[in-house]
């Protein structure tokens, strides 16, 4: 089973997150923000398949984790997930293997995550 | 005794009547041929030089006698003469007598007594008592003689004093007379007509010629002329002046003085040649001045005002009196008249002046880059400003190296002014309102006349004619013969027709702009070097004026344009502002949004079987996703990723938009005709272009539901400033109603059921954020046809790069990829 680590600081979106990837037959592990994330990826033993990581987030945002991220583990891909549409053309976002603009249709989100983990 | 006595008491009593002199004396001789043995009495008066002895008076009145004198031969006539001793001679036989006898008064005689007529001093003549008999008188009667001619000699003596006082009366009224005519006036022409009038009559003169000629230069300042003055005493004159001649008298056949001459005037035929003049008489003028003349009389006439006599030289001391006090009469006139020269040029000057500055008030009260050549040129040829019949003023065209005429003005004599305002009437500050008010008539009169003057293009090379050399050497020409003066440019001179004109150069504040043209083709007055004086100091008015209407054209268009830019960035400003603060908002709602309408899409997956939830669900579903639309369009909008700005071909934008659009075109049965134009590239965002044409092919679908014929065609709009790259949009979708035109950019309106209503709104924004321009012909019930404007790249790149160089500073980060 491929295991999907998800970072949002919405509560109410972690758990949306959750449920829908969960039925898609993913596990899920939550992140509240990026401190979160790089110290879930301390263990070698439970390391994701791939990362859905916001943008905004308190403590350390989306864009300097995906910096750490792409250095210390290169081959875990990463999909950004904001509300921000125009960091899709910023250069800090690059390094993501797929931005996605949130929406309430997860349709999008959900085809990237597939498309991502078959490769 | 007796008879003594009585001869004396009779003398006496003759000698002191009250009967004129000549009578006087006639009448003792009378007395004395009633004596016994006298039968005749002659009277000699002695001539001034005391050579000759002229027959004055004979007695017996009856007896006709020659009018001649005697010469003083003989040694009795000058021991007469001499020694004032009477003579007596008895016998007239001798030889000695001889010319004596031959006089027919005396032949017939025997003896003849001669006596002195003299007083105490002065031998005035001879008295000769002749008679058939032989004369012997005794002392007594010697004496008697004596007594008498005494009396005789006091009669002449008075006769003499009498005529001299005349004279010397008749001077002084003389020179009274010209005294009073040359006070009477200081005009000069008026003093010299009155003055030539009355020596003329008081030397009693035919005619007379006055001329004064200036020293330096010797020419003729003054000349007048009473009665008929022939050409050659005029020109003798002439000569006289020149050579310095003095006083003097010529009494005979004046043309025979100037044989050569007057052979070689003969061909003029001057018919005051063929009269001769008599007698001639000048004297010199002398001046303190540099000037020197002459008076001149001709022509003397005879006291019997018929007969022509000779001048004298007690006329020739009056004339030169009278020269006298002419000359010092005339230097004060011409001193005068020489003020009043300098007075009424100075009042020139300042009318000039006061002209001027009435035309420079008019230039500086208008700024106008297209009125002010008018004006100029209006001054230079109305008759109150400079008076020229015709003025062109060229400015040169730098880029070109040419002189193209900017503006041209005709006196019009004819040119009817408003009501009650007399042309010639204007003065101060009519002059300059007048004149500005010509000048926007003028431009519009000056519009539609013949191209003659339109179409002049004068090369800036020194061989293409004065107003090129004008322009090139900064200085004015004057040319009296365009046709045969090898400077001009013959072409040029048909095409004008001039004659004489000139040209001046006009000044900027450092170098020449322009040439004015001036000339008098209708009236051919010449141009002085006045004018010119007076015109260029106008060409340096009107070049400051024009200097400063260029500065302030470029000032104002400058103006216009930062006006523009600060309006268009204020509004950037505002637009970044907003943006910012509704992609806060997009962001904030857009969390929200997700949880509810991923939540609710979860509700209705685990309801799948209650159809009424499901519905309710749906509707929840689709709002939220509205929502998340408009959120989306609204962070497009205002982010304006100008790093992206590239060149583009507004031809294959405006194709990618349609073929967006392509189904909805086919699905309404819409025809579309696309003219591509060659344009340059405009500069921007692709794909916010491509929206721009997308949204508007949209419009035009739904305007099209039941199909129409959708135009496009794209071209370069050339203006003269800057050109822009045009796309035309012309649909036959019935156009947009009147009530609602003025909405359609309001970002909250909407006609249309689908869509947020911010189609156009945007449409607009993104066209601005490109510095574009909209324009809309709305034909309501027809079409609507929209015409959007970009700039081209080249000309607006630099504005827009400034963003471009802040996003290169992150370059090295993206390589670390």
């Amino acid at each position: 089973m491929s295991r999907i680590l998800i970072a949002d600081d919405e509560e109410a979106l972690q758990r949306l997150y959750k449920e829908e990837f969960e039925e898609e037959g993913y596990e899920v592990v939550l992140a509240g923000n990026g401190k979160e994330v790089l110290s879930l990826l301390e263990d070698p033993s439970r390391l994701p398949d791939l990362i859905v990581m916001d943008i905004r987030m308190p403590e350390m945002d989306g864009i300097s984790t995906l910096r750490v991220i792409k250095e210390k583990y290169p081959r875990i891909p990463v999909i950004l997930c904001s509300a921000y549409s125009e960091f899709k053309q910023d250069f800090s976002t690059w390094a993501s293997d797929e931005y996605v603009v949130k929406s309430s249709d997860l349709t999008e989100l959900k085809e990237a995550v597939k498309r991502l983990i078959k490769g | 005794m007796n008879q003594g006595f009585e001869l004396l008491k009779k003398t006496i009593r003759v000698a002191n009547s009250s009967i004129g002199f000549e009578d006087r004396l006639q009448g003792i001789l009378d007395l004395l041929t009633r004596l016994e043995g006298i039968e005749r009495a002659v009277l000699f008066i002695l001539s001034p030089e005391q050579e000759k002895l002229a027959i004055k008076k004979v007695s017996p009145r009856d007896m006709t006698w020659e009018d001649r004198s005697l010469p003083l031969t003989g040694s009795w006539l000058k021991d007469l003469i001499k020694n004032r001793r009477p003579q007596i001679i008895t016998q007239l036989t001798r030889k000695e007598h001889k010319a004596f006898l031959k006089i027919p008064l005396f032949k017939g005689f025997q003896s003849l007594m001669a006596l002195p007529v003299e007083d105490d001093n002065v031998l005035y003549g001879v008295l000769g008592l002749l008679s058939r008999q032989s004369l012997n008188p005794d002392p007594k009667q010697l004496e008697q003689f004596s007594l008498v001619n005494w009396e005789l000699a006091g009669i002449i003596r008075n006769s003499k004093i009498y005529t001299e006082s005349k004279k010397i009366i008749a001077e002084l009224s003389v020179l009274y007379q010209v005294g009073k005519v040359i006070g009477s006036t200081l005009e000069l022409d008026d003093l010299i007509r009155r003055a030539v009038a009355i020596i003329a009559q008081v030397i009693n003169a035919t005619g007379s010629a006055l001329m004064i000629m200036e020293k330096p230069s010797e020419t003729v300042i003054v000349e007048s002329e009473f009665g008929r003055v022939s050409s050659l005493v005029k020109e003798k004159i002439r000569q006289d002046i020149l050579r310095q001649k003095g006083d003097y008298i010529i009494n005979r056949d004046f043309p025979a003085l100037f044989k050569t001459s007057r052979a070689s005037e003969k061909k003029k035929g001057d018919p005051g040649d063929t009269e001769s003049i008599t007698s001639l008489m000048g004297v010199a003028l002398h001046f303190k001045g540099p000037y020197q003349g002459q008076l001149c009389v001709f022509d003397k006439i005879g006291l019997d005002g018929q007969s022509n006599t000779h001048f004298a030289e007690d006329d020739l001391s009056i004339l030169s009196t009278i020269g006298n006090i002419m000359a010092s009469a005339l230097e004060n006139a011409l001193t005068f008249q020489k003020m009043e020269t300098l007075a009424r040029k100075n009042e020139e000057m300042v009318k000039n002046l006061s002209t001027l500055y009435q035309i420079d008030s008019a230039l500086m009260t208008n700024v106008s880059i297209d009125e002010l050549p008018h004006i100029i040129l209006e001054a230079i040829t109305l008759e109150e400003g400079l008076g020229f019949n015709r003025a062109i003023l060229l400015l040169a065209d730098e880029d070109q190296n040419v002189l193209t005429p900017s503006a041209w003005s005709i006196q019009e004599k004819s040119r009817e002014r408003s009501a009650g305002q007399q042309r010639g009437a204007l003065s101060g500050q009519e002059l300059s309102r007048f004149l500005i008010n010509q000048a926007t008539q003028l431009r519009n009169t000056h519009a539609e006349m013949d191209s003659r003057f339109r179409d002049i293009t004068i090369p800036l090379n020194p061989n293409s004619g004065i107003l090129a050399q004008t322009f090139l050497k900064g200085q004015s020409f004057l040319i009296q013969e365009a046709m045969t003066d090898p400077r001009t440019n013959k072409e040029l001179v048909n095409l004008l027709k001039l004659e004489s004109f000139a040209t001046i150069p006009v000044m900027g504040k450092d170098k020449v702009i322009g040439v004015i043209e001036v000339d008098n083709f209708l009236d051919k007055r010449s141009i002085t070097q006045d004018d010119l004086h007076l015109l260029s100091m106008l060409a340096h008015q009107a070049g400051q004026a024009l200097e400063n209407a260029r500065l302030y054209d470029f000032i104002e268009k400058t103006n216009q344009e930062l006006k523009v830019t600060r309006e268009r960035l204020l509004e950037s400003e505002k637009m970044v502002a907003i943006g910012e603060m509704a992609s806060g908002l997009a962001h904030e709602i857009r969390n929200p949004l997700v949880s509810i309408g991923g939540f609710v899409r979860r509700l209705n997956k685990k309801f799948q079987d209650d159809a009424q939830v499901q519905t309710y669900f749906q509707v929840i579903i689709n709002e939220v996703e509205r929502l998340e639309k408009i959120i989306n369009e609204i962070m497009e909008f205002y982010q304006d990723p100008r790093g992206k700005y590239k060149e583009w071909d507004l031809n294959r934008i405006v194709e990618q938009a349609l073929g967006l659009i392509q189904k909805e075109i086919e699905q309404n049965n819409i025809v579309v005709r696309k003219t591509w134009g060659r344009v340059p590239p405009i500069f921007g965002d692709d794909s916010q272009l491509r929206h721009v044409f997308y949204n508007l092919f949209q419009n035009s679908c739904q305007a099209m539901p039941q199909g129409g014929n959708l135009i496009l065609r794209t071209f370069l709009e050339k203006g003269a400033n800057r050109s822009r790259v045009v796309c035309e949009i012309i649909d036959t979708g019935g156009g947009i109603p009147l009530e609602l035109l003025h909405n359609i950019f309001n970002p909250f309106f909407t006609t249309k059921t689908l869509g947020s209503g911010l189609g156009l709104s945007i449409v607009h924004k993104i066209i601005t954020r490109h510095q574009g321009e909209v324009d809309i012909d709305n034909r309501p019930g027809e079409g609507v046809s929209f015409l959007i404007k970009f700039p081209l790249a080249k000309e607006i790149q630099p504005f827009i790069k400034i963003k471009k160089n802040g996003e290169e500073n992150h370059e090295s980060n993206l390589n670390s990829r």
